[in-house]
């Protein structure tokens, strides 16, 4: 039990260390834009069209630095094919099964976006 | 520890020499299955353990050395003897209920597992003792001896009672026990106690709410009669403490870490090793540290198997086999990820804890979360200038305004954009209504013989205005490298020379606005004046890197309209003019009226609609899509800004611009194109205006007051050779002839028509629109005589617009748009539609 | 002339970075491809675009394994995020 704590303390501090790595490399190559676009989507209704071609419209409700995101009020575009989610009202999507997020062009100040990708950039550079 | 070691003083094997005894003594019991008993206590302590080890660094094998102990006395203090007293003191008051208060505390402080509170309590009560400890070493130190020898017979016996045995203890009355109830009457009976009152007071609280108060003194010689049965019964009765007592001999080595603890609440695991390692920099040196690990390892072991099986009162044969694989497992477990013991020194701790509380915090959200938070700053604002809350409307109203404009034009600068454009046509308007009431403002006399004469050698030309001699001097070229050659003439920017000076231009527009939202405070004057120096610093970089200095014939295009040309330069117009001062946006707008043809907007203007769109290729559909684009971004983004400039120029300026335009390129052509138009309307109106209305807008403080009369000679003979030179043109200048006159075969039949839908039709009567302004405002700048030959010039066009308008299979929408347009130009000659048969 | 420019340039993402606010070409896995203005990307090479036209290749395989000749769909979004692991290049278009 013990040294099973003391083993999950050892790996403990080594996931901190890994994480913390990746972290501090995330602000390097600036990852965080794109999360940071995100947020401001959120209570938006987006589209998310998964690797699978499944494409699930809702309301962003949050989202994290992984790009992971949960969205409310689902429905699904193309139900034949996935009867299965029907009956799912919201739903969690791992970002990395995501193909492409679809939203309207209104939600966007893409002088913002612009401006803010070349300032990343210029981040990443320091 | 020290306490820790106390406890060890008193077994049996141990000399007085303290801890180097107690160690060996713990190696002996381990051999012989101690853990069991600790396993009874152990639960509650893994996580400071942990925690400890992982501060010592040496929680391996390294904790059951023997060796090394030599340099204890060092790191704890010396006297580990005495302190052992103090600590057995210290450990029986611990499993009583009493300690319940100072859990609260406790657990507040560590916040490991409720389970040990009970425990980190008697530490902490053991801690505060311990100063006193040496003293009473002499009531407690007899005692302890006698337990010592008693215990002999079976080490298991010794831990098995401390451990289970608070309540043992109070079962046994002893001499020494009854006394504590009158807590000052024991101690004074232990001759040493005078100074330690309040560890002692606490023990004595502790022991007068127990049930069954014991000494420890007594206790030892007391436990060694119960029979297993006994404890066992005890243990039945009350499980929980006689567990959490265990631990407390082993415990001492964790009071390190729970001192610390609370500095450390807030902060991530790493600051904790790292304060650690500065408490205890002995631990940490390596070889030195030797000493220190041990003692941490050795409750670690025990605490582990200890937990291996907290639940059973008593552990049966095969358990214990059990128990001692898993030991064995753990030991080696632990001995084989002891490697990694000190893999990162307190120094690499801290830079850890400092990043990782960097991710948490950062001072300036700007950095990481530019986009969301000013996102979200500009929302508000919207809002609120909005009228609360009516935000999605105003969007959706911006971008049903796009003519054609693919983008969204919801944003800030595309307002700007359709903002003036409506306020160039109302500006049309109104010098149209002016003009219907005060007609004959021109002197037709003067304009008499004007033609021809307006050319070079005017005052406002061309050259001096863009001021090409500073050219020569080498510090006010560009430092761009573009710039090397001095020669007349040499290519074009590369497409990618061109998006590589952009982006630059946009890192440098954005720290000059960075600088300017930092601004400092008004009252520090200095600071003012370098945040000034430093601003100005960098608005010359960009006017440098704008290359508007260039000799105005280096390259076609020049490389400024190289810039302007992509829709990436066309947003970046407005921004720069923001910043550029007065003087400087006059010489960018000259070069820009001077190399106007070059632009692509004007010389690939979008080609006239055809009557059939599906006659036309895939890349004719793109590339038409694409010029209107483009077209459209810079109606948006260039003319507002060139609008602004001309704003704010004087009758003189202007009429040095239009002659520029003039003299340096086919007007006409220019005036075919939508930018084209939409800068000669900025132009006329302006002029009008200031003609007009010499009185200084109260804005615009570069107006001059009255009109100089040579500026409206000037002016004039300006005006009338370029009318002059349209004149014939001006039909072609209706994108509706433009298209009738491209179109052939049955094209021609549809173009006008109804066959094109009414939406594309209302499209053509926009853009008809800001022709027929135009030529209004021609009309009020034009003498009498020039506006007859202006009606005559387009009384085919005026007609058949009237007519088409009559027409049936017309729209009313579009029809009413037909007639504004028409009348925005007959109102400018006092005359209307409605006069038309 | 174009060593300016080059000069300036110190890794492929300066390159992305020269057609911000530009159309851009994207091949993808999958046989798709898409052509839309650039407004973000990262180092995951993440992006955002505009006014996307998307193309996706398709080949039917009749019933006995035979391939059809490809077929290809189309279609327009206003505005889309498409995610970096599926990203084979980004490239300025032609025009």
């Amino acid at each position: 039990m013990n040294i099973k704590i003391q083993d999950s303390t050892h790996s403990t501090r080594y996931i901190d260390i890994y994480i913390t790595q990746r972290t501090f490399d995330a602000s390097q190559l600036f990852i965080m834009l794109i999360f940071s676009f995100f947020k401001t989507l959120t209570d938006q209704v987006i589209t998310v069209e998964l690797k699978n071609d499944l494409s699930i419209t809702g309301t962003l409700k949050s989202v994290d630095q992984f790009l992971n995101i949960r969205l409310d009020g689902i429905s699904v575009e193309d139900p034949e094919r996935h009867p299965h989610m029907l009956a799912v009202k919201n739903c969690f999507i791992r970002g990395s099964v995501v193909r492409y997020v679809r939203m309207a062009a209104r939600s966007v100040d893409t002088t913002l976006l612009e401006d803010a990708t070349r300032r990343e950039a210029k981040e990443a550079k320091k | 520890m020290s306490g820790f070691f106390g406890f060890d003083t008193s077994l049996p094997g141990r000399g007085n020499s303290g801890a180097q005894g107690g160690r060996q003594q713990f190696s002996g019991f381990q051999a012989s299955n101690v853990d069991e008993t600790f396993a009874l206590g152990g639960a509650g302590e893994e996580e400071d353990l942990a925690v400890y080890t992982w501060g010592e660094g040496g929680m391996g094998g390294g904790g059951l050395l023997e060796g090394g102990d030599d340099l204890n006395d060092e790191t704890f203090g010396g006297d580990m003897g005495e302190i052992s007293n103090n600590f057995q003191f210290s450990s029986q008051p611990a499993p009583a209920p009493t300690t319940k208060g100072k859990i609260a505390s406790t657990q507040s402080r560590y916040k490991p597992k409720p389970v040990s509170d009970p425990f980190a309590f008697s530490e902490d009560d053991f801690y505060s003792s311990r100063p006193t400890a040496k003293k009473t070493t002499s009531a407690k130190a007899p005692s302890r001896p006698k337990a010592s020898t008693a215990q002999s017979g079976s080490v298991e016996n010794l831990w098995n009672k401390p451990a289970v045995s608070s309540p043992a203890w109070g079962t046994a009355p002893s001499s020494m026990t009854k006394p504590t109830p009158p807590p000052s009457a024991s101690y004074s009976s232990q001759p040493p106690a005078p100074g330690h009152i309040k560890s002692l007071e606490e023990i004595e609280a502790e022991m007068a709410q127990m049930a069954m108060p014991s000494t420890s003194t007594a206790a030892p010689t007391q436990q060694k009669v119960l029979s297993l049965e006994e404890i066992e019964k005890q243990m039945m009765e009350q499980i929980e403490p006689p567990r959490q007592a265990t631990p407390q001999q082993p415990a001492p080595p964790r009071e390190a870490t729970p001192t610390q603890v609370p500095g450390l609440a807030g902060s991530g695991y790493a600051s904790q090793q790292a304060l650690l390692d500065s408490m205890f920099p002995e631990l940490g040196k390596g070889p030195a540290a030797v000493p220190g690990q041990p003692t941490p390892a050795f409750p670690a072991g025990q605490m582990q198997e200890g937990q291996g099986q907290p639940q059973p009162p008593r552990p049966s044969p095969e358990e214990l086999a059990r128990m001692e694989e898993l030991h064995k497992r753990i030991t080696a477990k632990i001995q084989s990820m002891g490697k990694y013991n000190n893999l990162m020194g307190s120094s690499d701790k801290d830079f850890i804890t400092r990043i990782q509380l960097s991710q948490l915090a950062t001072a300036d959200p700007y950095t990481s979360d530019f986009y969301a938070q000013v996102f979200s700053a500009l929302k508000r604002s919207r809002m609120i200038a909005e009228g609360q809350g009516d935000g999605p409307t105003v969007v959706q109203v911006g971008a049903g305004m796009g003519l054609g404009v693919g983008g969204p034009v919801g944003n800030r600068f595309g307002k700007m954009g359709q903002n003036t454009m409506t306020k160039l046509s109302t500006q049309v308007k109104k010098l149209v209504e002016n003009r219907a009431q005060h007609q004959k403002v021109a002197n037709t006399a003067a304009l008499q013989g004007a033609l021809g004469r307006v050319t070079r050698g005017n005052a406002a030309a061309p050259r001096p205005v863009l001021a090409i001699p500073t050219s020569n001097k080498p510090e006010n070229r560009p430092a761009s490298q573009l710039n090397q050659q001095t020669g007349v003439h040499r290519a074009a920017l590369t497409k990618k020379q061109v998006m590589f000076a952009l982006e630059e231009l946009y890192d440098a527009i954005l720290e000059l606005e960075q600088m300017r939202r930092e601004a400092p405070p008004p009252t520090a004057m200095e600071e003012i004046e370098i945040w000034h120096a430093k601003c100005q610093a960098k608005v010359d970089i960009i006017w440098r890197r704008l290359m508007v200095m260039e000799p105005l014939d280096i390259s076609n295009p020049h490389p400024f309209i190289s810039l302007v040309n992509p829709i990436k330069g066309q947003k970046l117009f407005p921004r720069l003019l923001r910043h550029l001062p007065h003087t400087q946006s006059i010489t960018l707008l000259s070069l820009l009226i001077a190399t106007y043809t070059q632009l692509d907007v004007v010389v690939r203007a979008p080609p006239p609609p055809v009557a059939d769109a599906s006659l036309l290729t895939k890349a004719d559909r793109l590339d038409r899509a694409k010029r209107e684009a483009e077209t459209d971004s810079f109606l948006q983004f260039v003319i507002p800004g060139v609008d602004m400039i001309i704003n704010r120029c004087g009758l003189g300026l202007v009429a040095g611009m239009l002659a520029i335009s003039a003299q340096r390129s086919e007007v006409w052509r220019v005036a075919a194109t939508r930018p084209g138009v939409a800068l000669y309307t900025a132009l006329l109106s302006k002029a009008q205006s200031l003609i007009r209305s010499p009185t200084p807008d109260p804005m615009n403080s570069q107006q001059n007051q009255q009109v100089d009369p040579a500026e409206l000679e000037q002016w004039s003979k300006t005006f009338t050779y370029f009318l002059h030179v349209l004149l014939p043109h001006l039909n072609d200048l209706f994108p509706s002839s433009v298209a009738q006159k491209a179109a052939f075969g049955p094209g021609a039949y549809l173009i006008g028509g109804d066959a094109v839908s009414d939406r594309e039709g209302q499209e053509m009567e926009r853009r008809e629109a800001e022709v027929w302004g135009f030529v209004a405002v021609l009309a009020v700048n034009a003498a009498e005589e020039d506006q007859t030959n202006l009606v005559g010039a387009l009384r085919e066009k005026i007609l058949h617009t009237v007519q088409s308008s009559r027409h049936p299979t017309v729209s009313p929408a579009r029809a009413e748009m037909k007639l504004r347009n028409v009348n925005m130009f007959l109102n400018g000659l006092g005359l209307d539609a409605s006069m038309i048969e | 002339m174009d060593d300016a420019a080059n000069s300036g340039i110190s890794e492929p993402l300066d390159l992305v970075k020269l057609s911000l606010g530009e159309r851009v070409f994207i091949k993808l896995r999958g046989d798709r491809t898409v052509t839309g203005v650039l407004h973000a990307y990262d180092a995951h090479m993440n992006v955002v675009l505009s006014q996307v036209e998307e193309t996706i290749h398709i080949v039917d395989v009749t019933e006995d394994g035979n391939p059809l000749p490809p077929r290809i769909e189309k279609r327009n979004l206003e505005m889309l995020f498409v995610r970096g692991d599926g990203v084979i290049l980004i490239s300025p278009t032609q025009q």
